[in-house]
């Protein structure tokens, strides 16, 4: 899994590429914690590049997710396709996490 | 762990022989891995069976009705992962309570049997002293 991180406002964007399953969902969970530890407590992930994801990428999301809101902050996804969305939807995570059909509308929640 | 991607691979050329479409080889990939970490993680915790013999066998074949049928098997504890899956507390509810929970690292397990009853017609049963899982896949998707 590949990612690459910008500044946007008080978020921290981070566009995910890839495959987050049982072996590559860990350097998820690391990358987002190195994010928090720099002091950033806003993010948003950017699914759009991503191929795949398996329900040890959902744990992932649920254990950083848990994380962000014990130290007052949040994560939010975007731009959701194929596997992904259908993922996400099978498994309640659209009712469980902010999911927004795009980067912009993301960025514009409070 | 490391098998995944062979075994992966065995899987994805059936589909595509089976002239699956592109939604329904990511469903294949999905319920596979799924079904893969459930035995590797857990078939065998309890057995004392040497290393050696904590085995899985996976058989890609294509039914009679052009589906492609995936046939998992371990020599593991006997477990039914599509009972459990039916059985198991309303799982919006459960992820909810887990993201409420304190700092507890534990996720719901029936997240992946979830998955894997939601994208195949899975069906299980207990042969000898092994649990065979058949995962069917066709060309309209799951019922």
């Amino acid at each position: 899994m590949e990612f690459t991180q910008s500044k946007e406002g008080s978020f921290l964007v981070l566009a995910a590429a890839g495959r987050m399953d049982t072996l590559t969902s860990p350097e998820f969970e690391t990358k987002c914690l190195e994010c928090l530890n720099a002091g950033e407590k806003r993010l948003v992930v950017d699914m759009s590049g991503l191929e795949y994801i398996s329900s040890a990428g959902l744990r992932s999301i649920l254990s950083v997710a848990k994380k962000l809101k014990a130290s007052g902050g949040d994560i939010a996804f975007c731009a959701l396709s194929g596997i992904v969305a259908e993922v996400f939807a099978v498994s309640g995570f659209v009712k469980l996490m902010p999911v927004f059909a795009t980067r912009q509308e993301a960025l514009a929640r409070s | 762990m490391t098998s995944i991607p062979e075994l992966r691979q065995l899987a994805m050329e059936a589909a595509q022989r089976a002239g699956l479409g592109h939604e329904v080889l990511q469903r294949v990939d999905l319920v596979l891995e799924e079904a893969l970490a459930n035995v590797i993680n857990h078939a065998y915790e309890k057995t004392s069976l040497a290393v050696s013999e904590r085995v899985v066998e996976l058989c890609c074949a294509t039914d009679p009705d052009g589906a492609l049928r995936l046939t998992l098997k371990d020599w593991g504890t006997a477990f039914d992962p599509v009972a459990v899956a039916e059985t198991a507390p309303e799982l919006e509810a459960s992820l909810e309570a887990n993201l409420e929970a304190d700092l507890d690292h534990r996720a719901p397990g029936g997240l992946g049997l979830f998955l894997i009853q939601s994208m195949s017609e899975a069906n299980y049963a207990r042969v000898d002293s092994a649990n065979v899982l058949s995962l069917r896949f066709t060309a309209q998707g799951p019922l």
